[in-house]
């Protein structure tokens, strides 16, 4: 039986993966066609491990939060029975993985930007990578809809600089509105001005 | 028999072939429309680029001609024209992106963010020296407003704004962008922010 491993780096991140090639689907002796197990490693983390559905479930939560963030969307997103977790954390983010083993705590672990980026990038290298004859269960990357956009936007972005501007004209306007002005007195000085000039002519 | 190999792999922006890839990722953009911001968002991920990297512009083009891009990138000329679509700009051509531009350029951008990687990595980490990642901060913050000065409409409020800003919130934003943009995943995810489901 021929066991293959794999793995790929990305600064903070490291993903093993071992695995056999699948005869009866035709796969080379190079190919993984079944995941024995794998191994997550980030720094300042204890390793992850787990089967071929847990690794299911972490692509695809943090694959949904990177496109989702890409987007300047930060939601909290779970797995299927909220295996794996991620959710905004400050500046951060917080990965929560509980266990399917009874006994076990939860994990916690706060990942920063970049190490966000390089989780993301271990796991993309790992869906492209041809020496994998395996079908991940993940979603495709498609464009949101302006409306789930628009109600998953946490802080709103707008610019106040229209809304002051627009008010300030109000209020001037409601001001210049109480300004007495006599038009009694204008309508005198510019009455008939014809007739003003053929009295001069006289 | 036990065959171990240790692989620290590099993403070489081609589609080395596994068999489950999405081969219809076009499909995923039948109903979809450009979104409102992308040719803004594009100028200024290439602009974050020119400020990460001296020369730039050569780079680019270099890079384009290297990925096999089209004519739009043969030319400093043709490449600014493209740029011009940003509405922010002096030299705003009241022109818009198309959906071919906007595949060059994205494949573009990634492929010039995974070059740039190990700098806006450096950028984005909390781990390291707060004072150290102050000076740089410093330094590509006032590189980067620079370049908006000369590029951009400094009447624009939003152009105002990001001038004054002192939290950075847009440029950290725009290095997440580029930091999830690397490689073919990236590009994929860039692509699709860059549209709206119709």
């Amino acid at each position: 039986m021929i066991n293959l491993t794999y793995r790929f780096d990305q600064n903070s991140s490291s993903l093993e993966l071992a695995g056999m090639p699948d005869v009866s689907n035709g796969d080379s002796e190079v190919t993984i066609g079944i995941i024995t197990s794998w191994t997550l490693k980030i720094i300042g983390a204890p390793p992850i491990e787990g089967d071929k559905e847990h690794l299911d479930n972490l692509m695809r939560v943090i694959l949904q939060y990177s496109r989702s963030y890409i987007s300047g969307i930060r939601k909290t997103y779970r797995s299927h029975l909220n295996i794996v977790t991620i959710s905004p954390h400050g500046i951060c983010h917080k990965l929560l993985l509980n266990s399917t083993k009874e006994g076990i705590k939860p994990l916690e672990i706060i990942l920063d930007d970049s190490e966000l980026s390089d989780l993301t990038r271990c796991l993309d290298l790992l869906i492209i990578d041809s020496r994998f004859n395996i079908r991940w269960d993940i979603n495709k990357e498609i464009p949101f809809s302006k409306k789930y956009i628009r109600d998953s936007v946490s802080i709103p972005k707008n610019n106040f600089n229209f809304f002051y501007a627009f008010i300030i004209f109000l209020l001037t306007s409601t001001l210049l509105l109480f300004v007495p002005t006599n038009n009694k007195h204008e309508l005198r000085d510019t009455a008939n001005p014809s007739q003003v000039l053929s009295e001069q002519d006289e | 028999m036990n065959k171990s190999k240790f692989v620290a792999t590099q993403n070489k922006y081609v589609n080395n072939g596994s068999k489950h890839l999405h081969t219809t990722a076009d499909n995923s953009f039948v109903n979809c429309v450009i979104a409102n911001d992308t040719p803004k968002k594009i100028d200024f991920l290439i602009l974050v680029i020119e400020t990460l990297q001296i020369n730039a512009t050569e780079s680019l083009l270099l890079k384009a001609k290297n990925i096999g891009l089209s004519d739009d990138f043969s030319t400093r000329v043709q490449f600014w024209k493209m740029r011009c679509s940003n509405p922010l700009r002096n030299s705003y051509t009241f022109s818009s992106l198309t959906t071919d531009q906007i595949d060059s350029l994205v494949q573009l951008i990634s492929s010039m963010s995974e070059n740039l990687y190990p700098l806006i990595r450096q950028l984005l980490s909390t781990k390291e020296s707060e004072t150290l990642n102050q000076e740089r901060w410093s330094l590509f913050t006032s590189r980067l407003k620079s370049l908006i000065r000369e590029r951009m409409n400094i009447q624009r409020s939003y152009v105002a704004s990001l001038l004054r800003e002192d939290n950075n919130e847009f440029f950290r934003e725009l290095l997440v962008i580029l930091s999830l943009s690397c490689g073919e995943g990236g590009a994929k995810r860039l692509k699709a922010s860059l549209y709206h489901q119709a």
